[in-house]
């Protein structure tokens, strides 16, 4: 078998990938994980040895795969159009866990969003310090976003987003690094934002500035 | 304007932000345009029935939405798994990423056995270097792997290099010989 002789790194994903949608075609699904272990992983509830178990089949099965990617899509775009920070109003970005979802000049609502031409942004508190890279600068990939740690705080919300306020890539993370994957799309001489959410475990959620990047040309 | 109309505004809004947060960040999730439709009708759906005024709609905690989205979403999983021939129908009509439309059956059956070797192969892996490696292999980066698992990055970077070492190791081993595995 030639092509076997000649399988890269790509041809392994490609042939990983279309097994598991042959696979999918008339599966049996009584081996899957029920919805209610995904939601569980999805919401990191699931005890460690389950949530291995609950991933291992996930990283089998397309169409377990597929579930658990709409479960955490539901969950990460929810916080994002409740989340409270980000707005004119000052008594807004006090007012935690509670949220005003219409009516206020909110980010996502507005045409121009996050420092939209000749908009000036509207910062987090600052409460989460963010150190790597510097405001404005231009870097290069792969890009590395690095924040100082909060004490208490379990887990940290990451979001990157274009010029005009879309988010380009969202991630929750326990660690202070975020490694952008090379597949979210970031252009040469072009301008995004980024900013850190600390999840803290007493519901309490301080936000860090927003700060600008370039990718170098 | 009528009450309904009002409440009709209401969510609009909000949906219009949550259609297209889910857009932007679903297709990059490999996710296609069946799904997302199906999961923001349901969410909409939801929403309405449980926000029955426009002013609940504007105060609703970041909680009882997340509950509610949450559980439509969990909802229309159980709805389709009791359909179990719309996912099937669903997989036959996405493209074959290596296989071309009417392949021939001899190249179709190499590909399989490629792809049930790869599979043992990864099977024979330690734990749990085998999780994160098919993770890895069926699209997750390194950095929703940690999240998922709760892990470090670092970690599961570690992890991944040595379950795809070892993973080409063994497939050499098996007559197959990867050029680069990552």
């Amino acid at each position: 078998m030639s092509d076997m002789n000649a399988i890269n790194d790509q041809t392994l994903e490609r042939t990983y990938r279309a097994m598991l949608e042959r696979r999918a075609k008339g599966q049996d699904r009584r081996a899957c994980a029920t919805p209610e272990e995904l939601l569980a992983v999805v919401e990191g509830k699931a005890p460690e040895p389950e949530r291995v178990r609950i991933l291992r089949h996930v990283g089998s099965c397309a169409l377990c795969h597929k579930e658990l990617e709409l479960l955490r899509l539901t969950a990460d775009v929810v916080e994002q159009v409740a989340r409270p920070q980000w707005t004119s109003r000052p008594v807004l970005a006090a007012a935690a866990g509670v949220v005003l979802l219409i009516g206020g000049v909110a980010l996502w609502s507005r045409r121009g969003g996050v420092g939209g031409s000749g908009t000036e942004i509207e910062r987090g508190t600052g409460a989460i310090a963010l150190m790597s890279p510097r405001e404005d600068s231009a870097v290069t990939r792969p890009l590395t976003l690095i924040w100082a740690s909060d004490s208490g705080t379990p887990r940290y919300q990451l979001e990157l987003l274009d010029r005009d306020g879309s988010p380009l890539y969202l991630m929750t993370t326990r660690d202070t690094t975020a490694a952008i994957p090379d597949s979210v799309p970031l252009e040469p001489g072009k301008e995004y934002r980024w900013w850190v959410r600390a999840l803290r475990a007493d519901g309490t959620q301080p936000a860090s500035t927003v700060r600008r990047l370039r990718i170098a040309p | 304007m009528s009450l309904r109309d009002s409440l009709s505004t209401a969510l609009d809004s909000v949906m219009i932000r949550f259609t297209r947060l889910v857009r932007s960040v679903g297709r990059r999730r490999g996710l296609d345009d069946a799904d997302l439709d199906e999961m923001e009708q349901e969410v909409r759906l939801r929403l309405w029935k449980a926000l029955a005024t426009s002013d609940r709609v504007r105060e609703a905690k970041t909680s009882y939405l997340y509950q509610t989205a949450m559980s439509a979403t969990l909802d229309m999983i159980r709805r389709r798994r009791a359909r179990p021939q719309e996912d099937l129908e669903t997989m036959e009509a996405a493209d074959s990423p290596d296989l071309p439309v009417g392949a021939a059956p001899d190249v179709e059956f190499e590909q399989s056995e490629l792809a049930a070797r790869i599979d043992h192969a990864i099977d024979e892996l330690p734990e749990p270097r085998d999780v994160v490696v098919r993770l890895h292999l069926s699209g997750y980066h390194r950095t929703e792997i940690a999240e998922l698992l709760g892990w470090t990055e670092p970690k599961v970077r570690n992890l991944l290099y040595r379950g795809l070492e070892d993973l080409r190791a063994s497939l050499i081993e098996r007559g197959i010989g990867p050029r680069r595995v990552a």
